[in-house]
């Protein structure tokens, strides 16, 4: 399989994600017990380790899968 | 003839490799990107173009996997068709929970290729592909 542009659809999503995860981690501090908002965390989250495994990047799945566990405990 | 698969999934890098997989294998794939998208793509679908299998993951806004299966199960104006779960849910009892919901098949994500081919393989009942992919996933030769 071609992998290049998977990475760069790997690369593209990512950017997404994280983009996505501090605009949420700003509206949970400002409306913590919205659940709706916190899922919606939670799944972004959850994305991004998912495309991680995809590739076998190991040290970002950990530190993704660490904060899933965390939001996963707050929620 | 051709087979037709519906891959649903909310991340598009998912999407992606899933349907550069199923690609390589030879057939169609078509994409949705939450259980509610792809109600819709069935319910337009042209009756000679119906889809063949579903590769889907759980996790997903506004429809998840579980609820799309049991929709899809539901329907009696389309032909019913397999349904492979994928999911990064690695508990016995999310596999569990995905056949009680009306699914065939369960894999972890990320899925290998082979192993995602041959599973798809045997739900569609393409000998020629299934043996190749076993053939792959051993390191036998076809």
């Amino acid at each position: 399989m071609n992998t290049t542009d998977l990475l760069s659809q790997f690369i593209a999503e990512a950017r997404e994600c994280l983009e996505h995860i501090g605009r949420r981690l700003l509206d949970v501090e400002r409306s913590p017990t919205d659940a709706g908002l916190l899922n919606d965390l939670f799944r972004q989250v959850h994305t991004l380790k998912g495309n991680c495994g995809l590739f076998d990047f190991k040290a970002l799945e950990r530190v993704v899968h660490a904060g899933e566990d965390l939001l996963d405990k707050v929620r | 003839m051709g087979r037709n698969i519906l891959v649903i999934d909310d991340a598009a890098t998912v999407r992606m490799y899933h349907r550069k997989m199923l690609n390589d294998a030879g057939w169609q794939v078509e994409e949705a990107i939450n259980g509610v998208e792809a109600l819709e793509r069935i319910a337009s679908q042209p009756p000679d173009q119906a889809f063949d299998l579903y590769v889907c993951d759980i996790n997903m806004p506004k429809m998840d996997g579980y609820t799309f299966v049991r929709e899809l199960r539901r329907l009696d104006t389309v032909p019913q068709a397999p349904v492979l779960m994928v999911s990064t849910e690695a508990q016995m009892h999310d596999a569990s929970a995905a056949q009680d919901a009306g699914a065939n098949a369960y894999l972890i994500k990320p899925a290998r290729p082979a192993e995602l081919v041959l599973t798809a393989a045997l739900l569609l009942g393409d000998g020629q592909v299934a043996r190749k992919a076993a053939a792959a996933a051993t390191g036998a030769q076809a």
